[in-house]
C-alpha cells in the first residue's frame, strides 16, 4: 500500500466551499483536507449531494458562478496555491497538469467534429498559449494517435478520422481518457468516469486506469458513488458525507472493514452474494443542507448508533485499526460508550428491526406459468421496403435484438434478466409488454397468445402487464403533477371512482409523503421519481411488471430501498416481476430465477442459487467475478477474468458460439457450431440450462486452458 | 453539449433540475405579470384593448362624420389631433382604428396558432406520408413572401376585414406548424410517450394531454411577438391599397391618406404612428418576458458550457 508520499502532488488543506443562492447559502465542502500522492489512486465516495463533484470542480477552479471558496487552499506541486494563479495560468494547467474525465462520454464529445480534430484542438490551444514553435501539426497528430493506441482503441489512425457517433459508449470513454492523457498530466480527476458503463466495460476502463498509473505515474482522483468499484481500484479511499471527510482507509478496507457508520451503511446497501433473499439495509433521511459548519456529527440524525455525545459535539478524525474515521466510537475518551462497536452486520441487524415486517396477506398466487415465451425474435430494420426514388437498392442490415428466446415464468416469481447493454434484454422486456412488435415467435400471457390480438384486447392486456421504465425522469410526463400522473391510469381505463385508491394511498404504498402530490417530476430526487414510476405501474394492479434497470443512476441507499420496495410489493400483491439489470448482484439478491442474455440469446438460465454457485457459462462466470464482493480481495482475480472487448456489431453476429470472440476458453468447435441451450448437467437442478459446448466442465470448474486474447486491444468491435 | 441540449437552450427548456414548470396557463400568466416588464406591457395591452372596446364612447365624433368647414386643421380644443382632408376628427378615427387592428390581428394570429398547432402535432406525431404531404403544403406557403401572397389573395377576395385576417393567418400558419412539428418530433422520442402507451393511453390522449403542453409554451412567445407584426402587415396592406378599404377608419388607411396631405398638415399620421409603436412595443416586451419566465437564466446549460469550454481551452 503506497503511503502518501512526503510531498503530495496535489494537496487540499482546510477547504471550505459554499454555494450562494438568492435565499440561502449552502456549505458544499466543510474543512476538507486531502493529499494525493505521486502515482496514487485516491477514491472519493459518498451519496449524491455529499460534495464529491464540488471537490473536483474546486480543484480545477471551475465552480459554478454562485460557488465560492470560503477558506483553504488547493496546491499543486510546482505551482503552489492554485487560487493565486491568473486565469491564463490556470488554463494552461487544466488539461496539461490536471485533466478530467467526465461521466457521460456521449455528451462530452462534440458530435460535429471528428475525434482527431477534437484531440488536435486541445493540443493546439495549449501550443498557442505557450507560443512553443516545436509543435508541428505532424507531431501533434502522432501524439494524439499514440494516445488513442495507448487507451486500447483498435486501429487508432483510422479512429482519428471518425466521429463520436461511430463509437460505442465504452470506446468514447476511451477517447475521453486519451484526451485527458495528451499531455501526460500529473493528475487525472475521474468524475464518475465509469458510472454509465456496463460491468465488463467498467472493468476494462478500470484496468486501463491502473495501467496508466503504472506506466506514467499519474495520480488519479477517482470520484464515484460505487463502493465496489472504488474498493477494487483505489489505493486509498476517502468517504465524504455532507461536505466532510468522514473516513479515510486503504482501498480494500472500505468494503471489507469500514469503520464509520456511514461507510458501513453504504456497504450494507450494496447487494452481494451474502445479501441473497434478504432485505437490503437502507439509510433513512437525506443528506442535510447546511448553511454553517455543523456543531454536532452531521450524520447523527441518520445514524443507528447515535448517542448523546454525537448530537452535542463535533467529532474529529480518530484513528481506527484501518485508518481514520470521524466518529466518537473511535475516540479514546468516548469509545467505551459503545457496547457494540459500529459494524456492517450490526447496521444490518438494527436496520432490519426498524423496517416493519411486510404483511403476507393477499397472496393471489395460483401456480402455473403466467408468461410463456416461445422462440421469440425481434429484428429491427428488416421490414423497410426499398425507396422508390433510390437509384440503387437500399441494403439494410438486420439487427437481431432478440434472437430466439424461450422462457417460462411462473406466477409470483421474480425473474432476473442480466446482460450487457446491447444484449437485447430491454428489447425482450418491451416486447413482453407489447411496446414492440415481435418479428417471430409467440408470447403467451395467462394462456392467451398476445402476439396476435386486436386493439381492444391490447387495451385490456395493458391493464395486466406494466413496465417500470429505466429513466425515471424522462418516463414521467414533465408538465403534469405527481397526483394527476398517478390517477391517469384510472382515467384511461375508466375505472369507477369507488374502485380507485386515493393518491395518498398510492403514494404511501411506495413510501412517498403525501406532500409530493403537487410536485412536478423534475422537483423530485432520483429515488423519489423512481418510486412514482413504480407506483404508476402498479396503480392498475397488474399481474406482471417488467422493471427495466430499476436502480440505474441511484446511489446505494436509494437503490437498496427501491429493491426492498419491489420485493415487498411482490409479496403483498402477488406480483410476477421481470427484473432487467446489468447488475448481477442486484438480480441475485432479489430474483428467484436468473436468465443471462448475450447478443439477443439466452446463454444461461436457472434457479438463482444454482447459477450463482455453479455458473455453467463462461460469460456468467465473468459477470459474477466482476461483481464486488467484500469477502475476496478481488483485484487480481478481476484481471484474469476480464471479458475483453464489447458486444460485436449487432448486424453481423459471429459464426458459431456468439460469445467465442470474447471467450478465454474458446476452442475450435466454438468458432463453427452454435451451442444449444441444454441442461448443464448438475444433479438436482434439471432446470439449469446453459448454451456452451463445455457447460459441464465450466460448471464443475474444469476450465479449458485459457487463451491469451491480448486482453485490452484484441476486443475490437466488429464495426471498427 | 449534445444537440438536444442545445435545442433545449434555444427553446428555453432544460433537461434537468430547475426547469420552469408553469402551473397551468393562468399560473404562467401570473408569473409573467409578476415581473415589472410583464406587468407594464400587459397593462398597456389591456389599456389598448379597453380603448378598442370602448372606442364609440371615448371618441368625441363618429369615425366618418364629415365637417367640410374644418379640413386639415391642427390640434384644437374641439379636435385634439386635428382633422383630415374631409374634416373628420383624427383622434376619433385612430380610436376606431384600434378596433380594426385587433379585429384583424387577433383572429389572424390565434387562428394560425390553432390550425398550425394541430397540423404540426399531427405531422410530427404520425410521421410517414401524412407528414410528407403536410410538409410540402407548409413549404409551398412559406415560399411565397407574405406581401405577394396577400396581394394575390386579396385581389381575389376583396379587402374586407375577414379576408385580410385570413390572408395574414395563412401566411403565419406554416411557421407555427413547422415549429410545433419539429418540437413534436423530438418530444415523441421521450420515454414518457412510451410509458403512456404502455398504460393504454390513446394517441389522441398522448398528443393533447402530454405532448401539447410540452411543445406549446415556446410558441406563446412567438405568438405574442407576432401580434404586432400582424397589425403592421395589416396596416401595410391597407397603405398599399389592397387591404381594408378606404372609408373604414383603419390605421393603414389613415396613414396612406395622411401621407398625401403631409405637406399641408402632418397631424393625421401622428395618431396611427403612436398607436403602432405602443402596440408593437408592448407585445414584444410581453413576449420577451414570457421567454425569460420560461427560461430562467439558462442556468444548467451554462454550466455544461463552462465545463466543456474549460476542457477545450485547457
Amino acid at each position: 500500500m503506497p503511503e502518501p508520499a512526503v510531498a503530495p502532488v496535489l494537496a487540499i488543506e482546510d477547504l471550505t466551499v459554499a454555494y450562494h443562492t438568492r435565499k440561502a447559502r449552502r456549505l458544499a465542502l466543510d474543512d476538507v483536507s486531502l493529499a494525493l500522492g505521486h502515482s496514487e489512486i485516491l477514491g472519493v465516495v459518498g451519496e449524491s449531494g455529499c460534495g464529491k463533484s464540488t471537490l473536483g470542480m474546486t480543484i480545477l477552479r471551475l465552480l459554478p458562478p454562485n460557488g465560492r471558496i470560503v477558506s483553504g487552499t488547493v496546491s499543486l506541486t510546482g505551482h503552489g496555491d492554485l487560487q493565486r494563479l491568473s486565469n491564463a495560468q490556470m488554463r494552461s494547467i487544466r488539461g496539461r497538469e490536471i485533466a478530467v474525465i467526465f461521466q457521460d462520454p456521449t455528451t462530452s464529445l462534440n458530435p460535429r467534429l471528428s475525434i482527431g480534430t477534437q484531440l488536435l484542438q486541445v493540443q493546439q490551444a495549449h501550443a498557442a498559449a505557450r507560443k512553443s514553435g516545436s509543435t508541428t501539426a505532424k507531431s501533434l497528430r502522432e501524439n494524439a494517435i499514440s494516445k488513442l493506441e495507448e487507451v486500447g482503441l483498435p486501429n487508432p489512425s483510422r479512429a482519428f478520422e471518425r466521429y463520436p457517433h461511430e463509437f460505442s459508449g465504452g470506446m468514447r470513454q476511451r477517447v475521453m481518457i486519451a484526451m485527458a492523457l495528451l499531455f501526460e498530466p500529473k493528475v487525472i480527476i475521474a468524475d464518475e468516469a465509469t458510472s454509465a458503463l456496463d460491468v465488463t466495460l467498467e472493468a476494462q476502463i478500470l484496468e486501463l486506469l491502473l495501467r496508466l498509473r503504472e506506466t506514467h505515474g499519474t495520480s488519479i482522483l477517482f470520484i464515484s458513488h460505487d463502493l465496489g468499484v472504488v474498493s477494487q481500484l483505489c489505493d486509498r479511499v476517502v468517504v465524504m458525507y455532507a461536505g466532510r471527510v468522514v473516513e479515510e482507509v486503504p482501498g480494500e478496507a472500505v468494503l471489507a472493514a469500514p469503520r464509520h457508520p456511514y461507510s458501513q451503511a453504504l456497504q450494507a446497501a450494496v447487494p452481494n452474494r451474502r445479501t441473497r433473499g434478504t432485505r437490503l439495509a437502507t439509510i433513512g433521511g437525506r443528506v442535510p443542507d447546511m448553511a454553517e459548519s455543523s456543531a454536532s456529527c452531521s450524520f447523527a440524525p441518520r445514524c443507528l448508533f447515535t448517542t448523546t455525545t454525537c448530537t452535542e459535539s463535533n467529532p474529529a478524525l480518530y484513528e481506527t485499526d484501518s485508518g481514520l474515521a470521524r466518529c466518537f466510537a473511535y475516540a479514546p475518551e468516548h469509545g467505551d460508550k459503545w457496547a457494540v462497536k459500529p459494524s456492517t452486520e450490526e447496521w444490518h441487524r438494527r436496520n432490519a428491526e426498524l423496517a416493519d415486517s411486510p404483511g403476507s396477506g393477499g397472496d393471489r398466487s395460483e401456480s402455473g406459468p403466467l408468461v410463456d415465451i416461445g422462440d421469440l425474435t425481434v429484428h429491427f430494420g428488416s421490414a423497410r421496403r426499398p425507396r422508390l426514388s433510390a437509384a440503387r437498392p437500399v441494403v439494410r442490415s438486420v439487427v437481431r435484438a432478440v434472437d430466439g428466446v424461450s422462457l417460462t415464468l411462473d406466477r409470483g416469481r421474480i425473474l432476473g434478466i442480466v446482460g450487457e447493454s446491447g444484449s437485447g434484454k430491454t428489447t425482450l422486456g418491451e416486447a413482453l409488454v407489447k411496446l414492440l412488435p415481435p418479428t417471430g415467435g409467440t408470447i403467451s400471457f395467462d394462456g392467451q397468445d398476445v402476439t396476435r390480438i386486436s386493439t381492444r384486447e391490447i387495451f385490456q392486456f395493458r391493464r395486466r402487464a406494466q413496465m417500470i421504465f429505466q429513466n425515471p425522469y424522462s418516463s414521467l410526463s414533465p408538465r403534469m403533477q405527481i397526483g394527476s400522473l398517478l390517477t391517469e391510469p384510472y382515467e384511461i381505463h375508466r375505472i369507477p371512482k369507488s374502485d380507485r385508491h386515493s393518491v395518498e394511498e398510492l403514494l404511501a404504498a411506495v413510501n412517498l409523503p403525501a406532500s409530493v402530490r403537487n410536485s412536478f417530476p423534475s422537483q423530485l430526487s432520483g429515488g423519489q421519481a423512481r418510486r412514482v414510476g413504480i407506483a404508476r405501474a402498479l396503480v392498475l394492479e397488474p399481474d406482471l411488471v417488467v422493471a427495466d434497470e430499476p436502480t440505474a443512476g441511484l446511489d446505494a441507499s436509494a437503490a437498496a430501498s427501491t429493491v426492498n420496495l419491489l420485493a415487498d410489493l411482490r409479496q403483498r400483491m402477488g406480483l410476477t416481476v421481470v427484473l432487467i439489470s446489468h447488475n448481477l448482484s442486484l438480480v441475485t439478491t432479489s430474483a428467484d430465477e436468473v436468465c443471462v442474455m448475450y447478443f439477443g440469446q439466452v446463454v444461461e438460465r436457472g434457479d438463482t442459487a444454482t447459477v450463482m454457485a455453479t455458473p455453467a457459462h463462461p460469460y456468467t462466470r465473468a459477470l459474477l467475478a466482476l461483481a464486488p464482493d467484500p469477502e475476496r480481495s478481488s483485484r487480481l482475480e478481476r484481471r484474469r477474468l476480464l471479458v475483453p472487448g464489447e458486444i460485436p456489431s449487432p448486424d453481423s453476429p459471429p459464426p458459431g458460439c456468439r460469445f467465442h470472440p470474447r471467450c478465454m476458453y474458446a476452442q475450435d468447435i466454438c468458432k463453427e457450431v452454435a451451442p444449444k441451450l441444454e441442461p448443464a448437467g448438475g444433479k438436482g437442478a434439471p432446470e439449469h440450462l446453459a448454451a456452451c459446448h463445455f457447460a459441464e466442465d465450466v460448471r464443475a470448474g474444469r476450465l479449458p486452458a485459457a487463451q491469451d486474447l491480448g486482453l485490452m486491444a484484441a476486443g475490437a468491435p466488429a464495426g471498427l | 453539449m449534445s444537440v438536444q441540449a442545445t435545442q433545449q437552450v434555444l427553446l428555453g427548456e432544460s433537461a434537468t433540475g430547475s426547469e420552469y414548470q408553469p402551473r397551468g396557463v393562468l399560473g404562467f400568466l401570473r408569473d409573467v405579470t409578476r415581473r415589472p416588464a410583464g406587468a407594464a406591457s400587459a397593462g398597456m395591452i389591456l389599456l389598448l384593448l379597453l380603448t378598442a372596446i370602448f372606442a364609440p364612447t371615448l371618441a368625441p365624433y363618429g369615425p366618418n362624420s364629415i365637417d367640410v368647414l374644418h379640413t386639415l386643421t391642427g390640434p384644437s380644443a374641439q379636435h385634439l389631433l386635428g382633422t383630415d382632408a374631409l374634416g373628420r376628427d383624427n383622434l376619433s378615427r385612430v380610436l376606431y382604428g384600434s378596433q380594426v387592428a385587433f379585429e384583424v390581428a387577433l383572429p389572424a394570429v390565434l387562428g394560425a396558432f390553432l390550425v398550425g398547432s394541430v397540423l404540426g402535432l399531427v405531422a410530427g406525431y404520425l410521421g410517414g406520408p401524412v407528414d410528407k404531404v403536410l410538409i410540402v403544403v407548409f413549404d409551398a406557403l412559406i415560399s411565397f413572401p407574405a406581401v405577394i401572397l396577400g396581394l394575390a389573395l386579396l385581389s381575389l377576395l376583396g379587402g374586407s376585414i375577414e379576408s385580410v385576417a385570413f390572408v395574414i393567418g395563412i401566411s403565419l400558419m406554416p411557421y407555427y406548424a413547422r415549429l410545433i412539428r419539429a418540437q413534436t418530433l423530438s418530444e415523441r422520442k421521450n420515454q414518457y410517450v412510451k410509458a403512456e402507451r404502455s398504460l393504454g393511453a390513446s394517441r389522441l390522449r398522448v398528443l393533447l394531454r402530454h405532448i401539447l403542453p410540452n411543445v406549446a409554451p415556446p410558441l406563446f412567445v412567438i405568438v405574442a411577438m407576432d401580434i404586432p407584426s400582424a397589425i403592421v402587415i395589416e396596416a401595410g396592406l391597407a397603405f398599399l391599397g389592397v387591404g381594408v378599404e378606404a372609408p373604414t377608419p383603419d390605421w393603414g388607411v389613415i396613414l396612406a391618406d395622411g401621407f398625401t396631405n403631409i405637406g399641408t398638415s402632418p397631424w393625421e399620421i401622428v395618431g396611427p404612428i403612436i398607436g403602432l409603436v405602443i402596440l408593437a412595443t408592448s407585445f414584444t416586451v410581453l413576449g420577451e418576458t414570457m421567454r425569460d419566465v420560461l427560461d430562467p437564466q439558462q442556468r444548467i446549460p451554462r454550466r455544461i458550457f463552462r465545463r466543456k469550454l474549460a476542457f477545450i481551452d485547457a
